[in-house]
Order: C-alpha cells, then sequence, then structure tokens
C-alpha cells in the first residue's frame, strides 16, 4: 500500500498521544492506590461500592446503638443487683425480727434500719445513666420515684409511664433496651413491702412482720427475674456486636476487593506500558530519519 | 514546456505534504496526435493533457460520515465525563454520603430522643443534604445552559460553513465548464464537508456540473448550488431557513447532535430522577413526622417544607423541582424541639418516631418513580419501583457511569475508524516524498533529454549552416 508520508507523521503522533494518555492514566490509579477513581472505570463496580458503603455506614450506626445500649443495660443490671441486695437484707432483718424473743426495742431499732433500706432501694430506683433516668420509661426527664406515705404506710409514688426505650441493633431488628419503673418496681411491691415492715417492726407487730418474709421473698424471685432478663438482653446484644464487627471485616474487604488495585499487577502493566512507550519512541525516531532526500546530493 | 508544468504539479504535491485534505494530484502527459506527411506518421511531442487528482470518493464518503460519530461520541465524552463528577460518589463526598449522614442522625436521636444536640446536629445535617440536593440541581442545570450556548456556537460555525460551500459551489462550476479541473477548490470544498459533518450527520449528492448539494442525515436542505440555507436558535428552538418552526428534532450526528442529545434527553433524565428522590424522601420522611411528636408535645407538624408541584400531564403528580425546593419546614428549622422523635408523646425518652424515620432507609417498601426520557424528551415515561432511595440512587450513579464509559468506547471507536480511513484515504490521495523525488528525477531526466534534443538539433542545424 501507499503510504503518505503524511500518514507516518499523524500515526507516530496518535501512538504517542495514545500511550502516553494511558500511561498517565495508570500512573493516577498506581498513585491513588484505587482501580476505580471515577464511576465510568467500572459503574457496576461503584454501584455496588455504593451499596456496600450504605450497609457498612448502618452497621456502623448498630454498633453505636448497639454501645449506647450496652451501657444502659450494664448500669441496669447493677442497680437491680443492688436492689436485690437491699430486698435480702430487709429479709434476713424480716426473719431475725419476726422471731417473739425480739423485743420493742429491737424492733424500733430494725425500723430504723428498714427506713434506710427503704430509701436507699428509691434511690437505687431514681438511678441516672447521662442524665436520663433509667426507670422512667419514657419520661427520662422525670424523676421516677418519690417517697410518699400512705395510711401511715411510707412506700414511693411512680411518676414515669409504662414504656420501655427500644433501640434498633440491626435491620428491622429491635431491642427493648429500656426498662419502666412500673414492670421493675411497682409490680415487685418492694417499696410497699418496706413500708410495711417498717411500720410493723415500729408497732412490734410480730405477726405482720412474719407475713412480710414471704412478700420479700416473692419481690426478690420477681427481681431476680428482671435481672435474668437484662442479662439475657446483654448476651444478645454482645453476640449482635460480634456478629456486626464481622460484617463490618466483610464489607470492608469486599470494597477494597472492587476498589483497591493490585499494586503488583498495575506496577507490571505500568513497566510494559513505559516499554511500549520507549519503543514507539525509537521507531518514531528512526523512522523520521529515513528520506530518499538523504541519498540525492 | 510539458516538462516544465508537469515538474509545477510536483512542486504542488511537495509544498503541500502536511497539508491536511490535501489531495495529490498528477499532469497527466500524452503525446501530440501525428500529422503526417506521405506515409510516415510522426508525432509532435508531448504535451500536459490534464492535471488529475487522485481521490476514491468511496473513502471521502465515509470520513464524512465516521466523523460525524467520532465528533458526537468526542463532545458527549467530554460533558459526560464532567456530569461524572458532579455525581462523584466514588470519592465519598456525594449525595450517598450526605443521605446516610441524615439517616444516621435520626438513629442517634433515637439513641437519645431527648437530646438537644442529637436534635441539632440532626437540623444540620438535614440542611447539609438540603444543600447537596440544590447544587446537583443546578450543577445539572448549568450543564443544560451550557449545551445551548455550545449550540449556538455550533450553528454559527455550520452556517458559516454552508455560504462557504455554496461560494465554492459557484466558483467550481463556473471553472470547470471552461474544462479545467478545480482541484484545490474541491480540496477546500471537502475539507469544509468534513468540518461539516464534524457539526452534524450529512449527506452529499455531487451533481454533473460539479455542483455539490449538502443536507442533513434527516433531509434538511443546507446548501443547493449556490444556495445556502442557515440554522438559527430561537430559545431552545432551532429554525430552519428563518421559518419559525423547531427541527432540532431532525439534528443528530455531530457536535450539533451532541449537544441537543445532552440537552434534551440525557441531562433532563438526571433532573427528573434527582427530583423524584429529593420528593420521595419529603413525601415519605413528612408523612412519618406528622404521626410523631415533638418535644412539646405537639404532632402533624412537617420535617421537611411541604412540596406538591402543580399537577403535568402526563407527569401528573412528579416532583419536578423538588431537587432545588427541598429545605427543612418553618416548624422545625432553628427549633430543634419541634423534631418529632416521639412516637406517642412529646416524653424526652420517647424514639418510636424517630426509630419509625430511621428505618425509612432500609425500608423497601417506598414507591418512587424512575424517569426515563427517550427522542430527546418528546417520550417521557417512568416506571414504579418499590425500592430503597439507597438503590434508586445507587442505579442512577451506575447509569451516569455506564453512559460515560459507552461514550468513551465509542469515541475511541470511531476514532480508530476514523484514523484508518484518514490513512486509506492518503494513501490514495496523499503525498509521498520520495514518490515525488522519484517522479521528480523522471521529469528532470525527460528534461535533460528535451534538452538534448534541441541541442543535438543545434549541432545538426549548425553543421548544415557550416556547409558551403
Amino acid at each position: 500500500m501507499r503510504v503518505a508520508t503524511r500518514s507516518i507523521y499523524s500515526s507516530m503522533q496518535q501512538n504517542l498521544l495514545r500511550l502516553s494518555s494511558e500511561l498517565s492514566r495508570l500512573n493516577e490509579r498506581v498513585a491513588s492506590g484505587k482501580k476505580v477513581g471515577r464511576p465510568s472505570d467500572d459503574p457496576m463496580g461503584v454501584a455496588q461500592v455504593m451499596h456496600l458503603r450504605s450497609a457498612l455506614s448502618q452497621t456502623e450506626q448498630y454498633g453505636r446503638n448497639i454501645e449506647a445500649g450496652k451501657a444502659w443495660l450494664e448500669r441496669s443490671e447493677s442497680t437491680l443487683s443492688q436492689v436485690l441486695d437491699v430486698a435480702g437484707r430487709a429479709r434476713e432483718l424480716a426473719t431475725q425480727m419476726a422471731n417473739d424473743t425480739q423485743n420493742a426495742q429491737t424492733r424500733a431499732e430494725a425500723a430504723t434500719e428498714v427506713g434506710h433500706l427503704l430509701d436507699q432501694a428509691i434511690a437505687l430506683a431514681n438511678s441516672e445513666l447521662g442524665g436520663r433516668y433509667l426507670f422512667s420509661g419514657y419520661a427520662t426527664k422525670t424523676r421516677p420515684f418519690a417517697k410518699v406515705s400512705a395510711g401511715g404506710i411510707e412506700t414511693a409514688r411512680y411518676d414515669g409511664d409504662s414504656q420501655s426505650f427500644r433501640i434498633q441493633i440491626g435491620n428491622e431488628e429491635y431491642l427493648e433496651i429500656g426498662k419502666s419503673g412500673e414492670s421493675v418496681f411497682l409490680e415487685s411491691g418492694l417499696f410497699d413491702i418496706l413500708g410495711t415492715l417498717k411500720k410493723a417492726l415500729e408497732e412490734n407487730d410480730g405477726e405482720t412482720i412474719a407475713s412480710q418474709i414471704d412478700q420479700l421473698k416473692e419481690a426478690e424471685d420477681h427481681l431476680s427475674n428482671e435481672i435474668a432478663d437484662v442479662g439475657a438482653k446483654a448476651a444478645r446484644i454482645e453476640a449482635k456486636e460480634t456478629i456486626l464487627a464481622d460484617l463490618n471485616l466483610q464489607l470492608t474487604e469486599r470494597i477494597s476487593q472492587i476498589e483497591d488495585g493490585d499494586y503488583a499487577a498495575m506496577i507490571v502493566e505500568l513497566k510494559g506500558k513505559e516499554l511500549a512507550y520507549e519503543a514507539a519512541l525509537a521507531s518514531s525516531a528512526r523512522l523520521s530519519a529515513l528520506s530518499l532526500l538523504d541519498y540525492l546530493r | 514546456m510539458a516538462h516544465q508544468r508537469a515538474m509545477e504539479v510536483t512542486g504542488h504535491n511537495l509544498a503541500n505534504v502536511n497539508t491536511l485534505g490535501y489531495t495529490r494530484q498528477k499532469a497527466v502527459l500524452e503525446a501530440v496526435g501525428p500529422f503526417s506527411t506521405d506515409r510516415i506518421k510522426i508525432g509532435l511531442g508531448v504535451r500536459v493533457g490534464s492535471v488529475i487528482q487522485y481521490v476514491d470518493p468511496f473513502i471521502a464518503g465515509a470520513i464524512a460520515q465516521k466523523t460525524s460519530a467520532l465528533a458526537e461520541y468526542d463532545s458527549k465524552r467530554t460533558v459526560f465525563s464532567y456530569v461524572e463528577t458532579i455525581f462523584n460518589e466514588t470519592s465519598g463526598q456525594g449525595l450517598n454520603q450526605a443521605i446516610q449522614a441524615f439517616w444516621k442522625a435520626w438513629q442517634d436521636l433515637a439513641a437519645n430522643p431527648g437530646g438537644t444536640s442529637e436534635r441539632t446536629a440532626l437540623l444540620e445535617r438535614s440542611k447539609a443534604l438540603c444543600t447537596q440536593f440544590h447544587t446537583m440541581r443546578s450543577d445539572l442545570q448549568s450543564v443544560e445552559k451550557e449545551m445551548n450556548n455550545r449550540l449556538a456556537g455550533s450553528l454559527e460555525e455550520l452556517n458559516r460553513i454552508t455560504r462557504q460551500i455554496a461560494d465554492l459551489n459557484n466558483r467550481i462550476v463556473a471553472a470547470e465548464a471552461v474544462g479545467t479541473p478545480a482541484n484545490d477548490l474541491r480540496d477546500e470544498r471537502t475539507r469544509l464537508v468534513e468540518a461539516l459533518s464534524s457539526l452534524v450527520g450529512i449527506s452529499t449528492f455531487e451533481n454533473g456540473e460539479g455542483s455539490l448539494s449538502v443536507s442533513t442525515q434527516t433531509g434538511i436542505l443546507l446548501v443547493e448550488g449556490i444556495h445556502s440555507f442557515s440554522l438559527s436558535q430561537e430559545g431552545d428552538q432551532v429554525y430552519w431557513n428563518g421559518i419559525p418552526a423547531d427541527v432540532s428534532q431532525k439534528l443528530t450526528g455531530g457536535k450539533i447532535g451532541a449537544w441537543l442529545d445532552i440537552r434534551d434527553e440525557v441531562i433532563p433524565e438526571y433532573i427528573a430522577n434527582l427530583d423524584e428522590l429529593a420528593g420521595t424522601l419529603i413525601r415519605e420522611v413528612n408523612r412519618l413526622h406528622q404521626m410523631g411528636y415533638t418535644l412539646t408535645g405537639e404532632t402533624g407538624k412537617n420535617f421537611f417544607e411541604d412540596f406538591r408541584s402543580p399537577p403535568q400531564t402526563p407527569n401528573a403528580g412528579d416532583y419536578t423541582g423538588a431537587a432545588g425546593f427541598i429545605r427543612l419546614s418553618t416548624d422545625v428549622d432553628d427549633s430543634p424541639g419541634q423534631i418529632a422523635a416521639g412516637g406517642i408523646s412529646g416524653a424526652p425518652g420517647d424514639n418510636e418516631n424517630a426509630l419509625r424515620i430511621a428505618s425509612l432507609e432500609t425500608s423497601a417498601t417506598l414507591e418512587i418513580r424512575k424517569w426515563s426520557y427517550r427522542n430527546r424528551g418528546a417520550s417521557v415515561s417512568s416506571e414504579l419501583r418499590i425500592e430503597t432511595l439507597n438503590e434508586f440512587y445507587e442505579e442512577l450513579v451506575a447509569e451516569v457511569g455506564l453512559l460515560t464509559e459507552e461514550a468513551n468506547e465509542s469515541q475511541e471507536f470511531s476514532q480508530t475508524l476514523v484514523d484508518e480511513l484518514g490513512k486509506l484515504r492518503d494513501s490514495v490521495s496523499g503525498v509521498n516524498l520520495d514518490e515525488e523525488m522519484t517522479e521528480l528525477l523522471q521529469i528532470q531526466r525527460a528534461y535533460e533529454a528535451a534538452a538534448k534534443l534541441i541541442t543535438t538539433a543545434d549541432e545538426m542545424l549548425q553543421s548544415l549552416l557550416e556547409m558551403r
């Protein structure tokens, strides 16, 4: 085929331009370490990465929710254990004081201690975490229990509501981590029992004292159940945390697979292109030196 | 004398070795017919019969066609690469990021529904999201405007070229009527046709007199004989020869085709889908937000300013303009307490509604319309989807990427074709220095021989004269 002189130069030019643009693109990739720089580099990959990123951001958020939930559950558990101890001590006193060998004097002393136990139990029921009451339902800014006296019996009035706080720990997966004071304390009847016990002790009423022992036992059982429930939730939330951490790792890996370049492969490719570029330069130099004109003088 | 003319032609070739679109010429020498003296016929020598061009009309036609495609994809590629940066999600700075931050802020609020800092953070994230929507929409609109400006420039260029072609038609017909092939004028006309085909897809026809008529591939006449017909821009419309009827639908291929495709089809589709996304977000968030309770126990409040576009047929109920409109409602703006996080009361620990709104992120029951613009916006259709907002947006970004990738590939393909065709044409029409040099040597030798003949004749005459 005839080759026009202009074709020789223009194809030299085109080849060099093409190679240098490929070189610069490769260079960009090596420098950023990313295979995908813009959507058109891999449209489907970019959509996938976006999807994975959303999932990653969600698992991170669930992780944050779980952190907050864990603190809440831990605090609830330790508070309830302390309340259980209070109930235990009250039962111990009641058992001791129910004995007929006790007199009005010893029972009055015990009444003072039971009074302290009641105050302690109310204080525990009013525990806060980060400025929010643990046991007031949704009314987290309202102190849930206030000491009142009804018919000469000291007890506590509940000012919170009956709602339980939920958090999201996964897609469509929620966990109740809040407990309303109603279900924990009012249902156990602990405050009423302590109030009744105190009054009976003050009045040296052995029969009523004895009747509170079983009541206290029931209240302890109720509290133990609540603690077990909190413990089970803490275990579930921790298991979920591990799952989320795994998921997080998987998602990060998959994103990296799509997005990140393989350095070895990229550098081999870069070297290859460099060689091609040098070869093109060399042959261009040779070709442009060849001309009949050189031989005609 | 004939050889001098031939040498001039070769010199012309040599001088134009680098001229784009120059067609190699050759002086065709022919023997001058014999005249008879008695029985012996002797030729009278040589003369330049004509100067011909080496042209393959088939290749020229193919080049014009492929040049249109190349210019179209080249233009699209440049614009799409820019559009891609508007949507750029690979940097992690795009709309996707802003939407995620928005949902996260709702989750944080759910974790502490009474917290002022969580509420304030949510308002800030929401404002950032609105700004992101506004920026993207106005960026896309400015691409639309830019296309209109480029269209105006390209039309001006087109009118200039068609005028020149008409003028050349006049001169070529005049020159060739007296029998001389107007080689260089033809070259210039071919160059102009090529330039024209990079503006819009055209087809050409040459009549017997050498006049070239040019029309678009869709049959709009641009040049006929010595007359050219202008295309002018009136607003968004293009008029032919000043007649007020839009012919823009008929301008396909080349740069003009690319500008119109982008202006009337590609960008409007993206804007429609972005509006749909913003509109759906407003609708869904508000629907839930109205059910919730604020910290002060009020209900029925909007989170985003309510957006209802006036009903438009055939897109009744669509969200045209929503992405530019989206903003916080006057209820919640600057009043973090007015965010309805509560599901049953305004209690500071009530997070039910915040949880509901946060779960919109993964809710796969949202109804959202995916808009498609075809035939430059002449047919607009939509498909009802049930998917998450994330999925909708991901698809949008993937489409931008695909479109750019396709334009890149088509551009590279047409570039290769045009390059190859160009080489093919040059192999017929291009100048090769070595060839011209040999040609030159050949002519030189012939000239020398002719000169020698004269010297010999002269010497013979001399000898004759010297005889006494």
